[in-house]
Formats: C-alpha cells, structure tokens, sequence
C-alpha cells in the first residue's frame, strides 16, 4: 500500500486529527450529553457501592427503564423491604432510559456479575414488551453494556450480519462511533421549526399505512417470530448460577396490560415470582402527566400495592438463606 | 452489499490488496472472481443469467468478427441483439406485458380473472444487458477490436464498481484497459479517488437518504391530505433523493474503479445547473443519454431525417429511455415528456449552436430555474405509482399552500442538507472544472471532507432508505 505513504498525507491527517479530537471530546463529555449516559457511567460506582456494602444487609437491585425509574418509589420500597425481611437495605438501580431484556443481560453481566458486585435480590421492572427479545442496536448494545469478556457472544448473536457486526465493534472502540445519534436529535429538535411534530406525524402515518396494506404496525406483527424469551431465560439462568434471587415487577401503564405467556412460563421454570397487579392497574390519566410514565403519587401508590404483594411472598424469596 | 455498507469496504479493502500483489493475468481472473461474488450477494441465483449473457455476447463477437460475409455479420449481431433483449424482456417486461394484457383481456371479457406472471427482477440487468450491447455493436460497426480472452471480457461484462448500477462503459473506453496492465495507485490517482468516494458516500448517505423519507411522506400519502406546498417540497427532496442516490452511487463506482488503475465514464456532471432540456441530457446518467444517442437515435437517423424526423427520433429514443427505467407506463410518459420537451426546444431554436455572445446573467437564471422546474415535475410522474396519483399530486400543486409544519422541517432540511453542497457545486459550475478542488491548496480538500465525513456520522437518515437504481 504504497500511496499511504504519501498521497493525500495532510489531509487524510486532518481527519485522523479531527476525528481523534471529537473522540477525546467525546469521552470526555459524554455525561454531559444527557441524564442517561451519565446513569450508565455511573454504573461501575453503583456496583462497586453495592459490593462494598456488609453482606449483612439486604442488597437489592433494581433492573429496568425509565418504567421502573418513575414508577417505583425507591425510599418506600427500601423501607419496606427493610420490614419485610428484617434486614437494612442496599438499594442499588440500572435504569436506562429505553433499554429492555438484551441491556439488562448484558449490563447486569458487565457491571454486576463479572464485577463480583452481586446482589441479594434483583427486581426486574418490566411492562408487556420489554421481556421479549426483540432486535437490539448491536452498536448500543456494545457501546454501553456488553464487557470485552461477553463481546464474542453479542458478535455471535448478530448471524454473520457483516453490518451488526462492524457497528459493535466500531462502537465498542470508539465513543464517537457509539454516541453519534445524538447529535441530530439535538439539533434538528432544537433547531428545525416543526420538526418534532413532523416527526410523529410520519412515524403516526408509517404505523397507520394505507388502508389496503394494513399499515406498518399490521405488517411487522404479521413477519413478527413467534414471541421468545431466549435473552429473560439467560438472565434468570445467570441469577440461578449465582444464587441471586429475582422477582418480575409489572409497572402500571396507562392501559392495563397481561404479561406475555411466555414471560411468565419462563418465570415459572426458573421458580422467580411475578408481582403482575402493577399490569392490571387502572389508573387516572393524571398519574402519568406525560401519557406514559406515572408520577410521583402514582408511583407511591403502585409502590404501596406492590409491598402489599411482596408482603405474601415467602421469606426465601429475598436472599438465598 | 451496498456501496454505503462496511461489508463493501471491506470486501473492497480484501479485494485491493490482494489485486496490488498480482500481475494483470492474475489481476483479471481475481477481479472476475470477486465481481462474481459480489454480484452474487444480492442473489447468487442470478450469477447463471450474467454469464449467460457474457457467453452469448463474447460468441457473437468472436463471430462477427470472422465472418467475411455481411449478411452472417447481420445475423450474429441480430442474435445477439435479440436474444440479449429477450432475456432482459422476459425478467423486467413480462410481468408488465402480461398485466396490461390481462387487464386488456378481462375488459373485452375473454378472461374472467387476471392472469400475471411475475419473475424476480436480477440486480443490474438493464446496466450489463446494455454494456454487453455496446460491445456487440461496436464489434459489429468495426469502433472496437474483438475480445479473444474470456477472462478479459467477462470481467467487462461483470466489473464489480460499475455491476449493479453503472455507468454503462463502451467497450472502447474500458475492454481495452482489461488487455492491459494498468497503473498503479498514484498519487494522483488516490486523490482523484477518494474525492470520488468521499463525495459520492456523502450524496448517499447524506442526501438520497434524508430526502427519501420526505419524499416517500409525500408518495406514500393520499394526495387528498396534502396541500401544495408540501407536494412542491416532496418533488424537490424526490429530485435530490434520485440525484444523490444515483449520481452518489456512480461517483463511488468510478473512485473505487480508478484506485483499482481503471478509468470509467463520467455519469453526472452537475445535472440540477442545467439550463436547457438537452444540457440537463449532457449532465444527468450521461453513460445512458449517450447510450441512447449512438445505438438508438443516430441509427434511427438523428438529425438528419428532416425536422420531423428529428422530433419523432427524439420521441422515439426518449420513450424506450424511459422504459428502460421500468417496466411501468409512467416511466414511459416521464419520458415521452423529455421527449416532447427536447423537439420543442429544439423547435424554438433552443439546440442551436451557440452564436459567441454570451448570454446575459438574469436569463441564465431564468432558464435555469424553468428548466430545474420541469424537470422536478416529471419526476413526479416518474415516482408516482399510478397515473392517477400522478395527476392527483399535480393537482394538488395549485391549492393549500399552507406553511405546515412537515414544509417548514422539509424546507429546513433541504437546505441544511444541500445548501452547503449546492454551493460547492455552483463554485464548480463556475470554475468549469470537474475536478478544480484537487487544483486547490490541500487545506481545503481537507475542511471539505471533514464536513462530508461528519456530516455522514452525524446524520444518517431516521429511516433506511433503498438505492432506487437497484430496481433497474
């Protein structure tokens, strides 16, 4: 490759020079670019927080979205599990905004388990979709919550798909790489009159379609797998490994909902008790200002029937004895 | 394996390297080898019909050129012609041909449900079907040497950068280079290279890609729903969609082809600063219009049959360019209207050579912006699905003219996305110079592509966009 060594020298160094510096940037900056990436950079400190605590202590974790973020009271649910179990409690939580089954397995592998940061007890927080597998970003997946040690396995998973696979690893190795759909949400949402509302009229149109092709919703349910919970069987067989004890938590959502079948067949193999009265919640619209999450008062609320729940579950259902 | 995807690149990089360390036989045979992989990534099926047509075309020219008697060279060319065009009739036309005549049929009552046959279009078909005619024709008119190596002209049938979707090389510009050994990647030649690429990534990935989903907003609506602002601003991002898609896609085919030592043709040069219908011809899929000049409309008679003969060879040649685009009667009429609007330029004396005295600027701009105009209009009719939806949207152009909020985004991002490229277009209109930038100091070679580059990590488009041109 002999025209490396001189064609086009300062300008490819240009782009190697700009680049390096938007990824210095990026690094550097990066928990400045929203609340999430800098919960999930917090993660290695909530881990260690939660290994260095006395195993006398009750050390529960929370794993889930903003679902579980909003809608869990986590003091009323810390004091009351304290009461339950009779024990002080750690309380630690992975909530990203957006993320599902395929994060929660490999960030509870990276910042947990692989860490030695175990907890006693996980909640998984969950509504009706978030326990199926489903396609995950492999760039995301990789970026934030896969370990170097469970890399083959995510690049495995993608079936040879050239493209997955080169965006994982790119994001794996870059932050730049990894945090680049960032930048045009900000801009364009901030900077293009009328850009968000074309944005939901488009993405309302793409789902509706045209009456004769049933829309894209009606389309995808059509291609849509047969439901599966290969990512929810792997968490719990990870939990079960470790002696760590888990418990599926139904959020409430505007709608009441039933957990899939098959979310809850797996939950019954692995013996991991599901708190479902959270998907039959009928709430007033005014306990989820934003048509979606529950506010503080709908999260007390929720919190407080949940205890009641928890309150029946056997006492081995919190730490291994 | 799209030219926008790291399984190109990569390919591509496997594919540079081992090519560097080989001398031209072994060039020629890893080329082939790699051009019939690739082909065979977008259906390996399909690899029997590409060498089928590289068979028939390499037997008809070995033919042609020994036969002494005229009417055998009729013959063999007639053959290849015909049987060429009835591969590609039988995969791109049949479906069309049995609809129209199955409608046909059940409205005179001789049928009673439709009868359609339906086969899967192959990648590229139009594109090598015509780039093996070239060669025949060109053998058979004596303009180029026959190919006695199989290797050397299968790999011009099958040459990976220019397989899929162009440009359409003559077999006088690019079989000879396969005969011999070719340069190196220079310096000057990686330059030239990576401009081509940098830029042409950046129409796909940037432009084609952002513009198609606002365009698709508009063609996939009901016309009754849309008020005539926000069709004018559909038309606009469909005619930089198709521009970057494919002139993007081309630029990338001949960056990869010139750091690989071969020189192809230029497909675009600058179509939307056309100021006339036949300038926008002489920049816009160039490799086509020029296809269409010497195998169609010169043997038809040009210009030289008289004035109406003239208009009806133009007709002529723009209807069959036309549905050579697809087998759909809207791409027809799209060019039947290129058609019309090239005679009746030329009727008002618009192809008339030029007089010397240079044409005041405000009516450059005038012509320009008329031309740029029509021509955004027939790409409505050949984007829409029907006819009807075609006149359904036309009509909706002169009504509603709300300022919604989807015009205000899609004027934003026409001209966040192509303003600064616009310019840099209008600086090379101005320079005359295709290449002026690699002229300039290098810093501005480098300012350039890091917008480009930032831009494509920046800001790919929200929804994955298809390459339109893959379609024909």
């Amino acid at each position: 490759m002999k025209f490396f060594r001189f064609a086009e020298a300062r300008v490819l160094w240009f782009l190697v020079l700009l680049l390096g510096g938007l990824e210095v940037g990026a690094r550097l900056f990066e928990v400045h670019l929203s609340k999430d990436v800098k919960h999930i950079r917090s993660l290695p400190d909530v881990a260690a927080e939660l290994k260095a605590a006395a195993d006398s202590r009750l050390k529960v974790l929370i794993v889930g979205n903003s679902l579980s973020r909003e809608g869990l009271d986590a003091e009323m649910l810390k004091q009351g599990l304290a009461a339950r179990t009779g024990r002080e409690v750690e309380l630690a939580a992975m909530y990203p905004d957006g993320s599902n089954i395929s994060q929660w397995y490999y960030g509870y592998r990276r910042y947990f388990d692989q860490t030695g940061a175990k907890p006693h007890l996980v909640i998984i927080g969950t509504s009706r979709p978030h326990l199926l597998d489903a396609p995950a970003e492999p760039d995301r997946l990789a970026a934030f919550y896969t370990s170097l040690q469970d890399m083959p396995q995510l690049l495995s998973e993608q079936s040879g798909d050239v493209e997955a696979i080169s965006k994982a690893v790119l994001a794996r190795g870059s932050m730049l790489f990894a945090h680049r759909g960032r930048v045009q949400p900000l801009v364009f949402y901030n900077l293009v009159p009328g850009y968000t509302e074309t944005t939901q009229t488009l993405a309302v149109r793409r789902e509706a379609g045209t009456p004769e092709q049933g829309g894209e919703a009606a389309s995808v349910e059509k291609q849509a797998p047969a439901e599966s919970v290969r990512c929810l069987s792997d968490l719990l067989g990870t939990f079960q490994k470790e002696g760590v004890k888990a418990m599926l938590v139904a959020i409430p959502m505007p709608q009441p909902y039933a957990l899939p079948e098959s979310v809850l067949t797996e939950a019954n193999k692995a013996a991991v008790p599901v708190l479902s009265g959270g998907a039959a919640m009928h709430l007033e619209p005014r306990y989820f200002p934003d048509g979606y999450h529950l506010n503080a008062a709908g999260a007390a609320m929720f919190t407080r029937r949940l205890l009641e729940e928890i309150e029946k579950l056997p006492a081995d259902s919190f730490s291994k004895p | 394996m799209w030219f926008n995807s790291f399984g190109f690149w990569l390919f591509f990089i496997v594919v540079a390297l081992v090519y560097s360390r080989l001398r031209l036989a072994g060039q020629n045979r890893w080329l082939l080898l790699a051009s019939y992989f690739f082909y065979g990534c977008f259906d390996w099926r399909f690899l029997s019909l590409i060498l089928f047509c590289t068979v028939l075309n390499f037997h008809a020219g070995l033919r042609i050129a020994e036969a002494e008697d005229e009417k055998k060279r009729k013959f063999w060319i007639g053959w290849s012609i015909v049987i060429s065009l009835f591969v590609l009739g039988i995969f791109k036309y049949l479906g069309f041909f049995t609809r129209e005549m199955s409608a046909l049929l059940q409205s005179a009552g001789v049928i009673h449900s439709p009868w359609v046959v339906e086969l899967m279009l192959p990648a590229g078909i139009s594109f090598f079907t015509f780039h093996a005619l070239s060669y025949t024709i060109d053998v058979y008119r004596r303009d180029t040497q026959v190919s006695r190596s199989f290797v050397e002209f299968a790999l011009f049938i099958s040459f990976f950068p220019q397989l899929v979707a162009g440009p359409i090389n003559r077999s006088t510009l690019l079989l000879p280079q396969m005969g011999r050994e070719r340069p190196a990647c220079d310096e000057r030649r990686f330059r030239e290279g990576l401009y081509a690429i940098v830029t042409g990534l950046f129409l796909m990935v940037v432009v084609a890609d952002n513009m198609a989903w606002l365009a698709g907003h508009v063609f996939n609506s009901d016309p009754a729903r849309l008020g005539g602002a926000e069709v004018l601003v559909g038309v606009y991002a469909f005619a930089f969609q198709i521009y970057g898609d494919f002139a993007g896609y081309s630029s990338i085919a001949c960056g990869t082809a010139c750091w690989l030592g071969f020189d192809l043709m230029e497909n675009f040069r600058r179509p939307y600063f056309a100021i006339s219908p036949q300038d926008f011809w002489q920049r816009w899929h160039i490799s086509l219009s020029t296809w269409l000049r010497d195998y169609l409309y010169i043997p038809l008679g040009g210009n030289r049959s008289g004035r109406w003969g003239t208009y009806r060879n133009l007709m002529v040649t723009m209807l069959l360019g036309g549905l050579w685009h697809g087998a759909a009667w809207t791409f027809v009429v799209w060019g039947g209207i290129h058609g019309l609007w090239l005679a009746v330029h030329r009727a008002f004396g618009g192809a008339k050579k030029k007089t010397g005295q240079p044409t005041p600027g405000w009516l450059v701009v005038v012509k320009w912006a008329v031309t740029f105009h029509l021509v955004c209009l027939t790409w409505l009719m050949f984007r829409a699905e029907t006819f009807s939806q075609a006149w359904a949207l036309l009509l909706r152009l002169g009504s509603g003219w709300e300022w919604t909020a989807f015009v205000q985004t899609s004027v934003s991002l026409i001209g966040f996305f192509l303003l600064p490229w616009l310019l840099f277009e209008a600086w090379l209109e101005y320079k005359k110079d295709d290449h002026a930038l690699l002229k300039t100091s290098w810093i501005w070679r480098a300012v350039l592509y890091g917008y480009l580059v930032l831009m494509m990590l920046f800001f790919p488009p929200p929804i994955p966009a298809e390459f339109i041109y893959f379609r024909f």
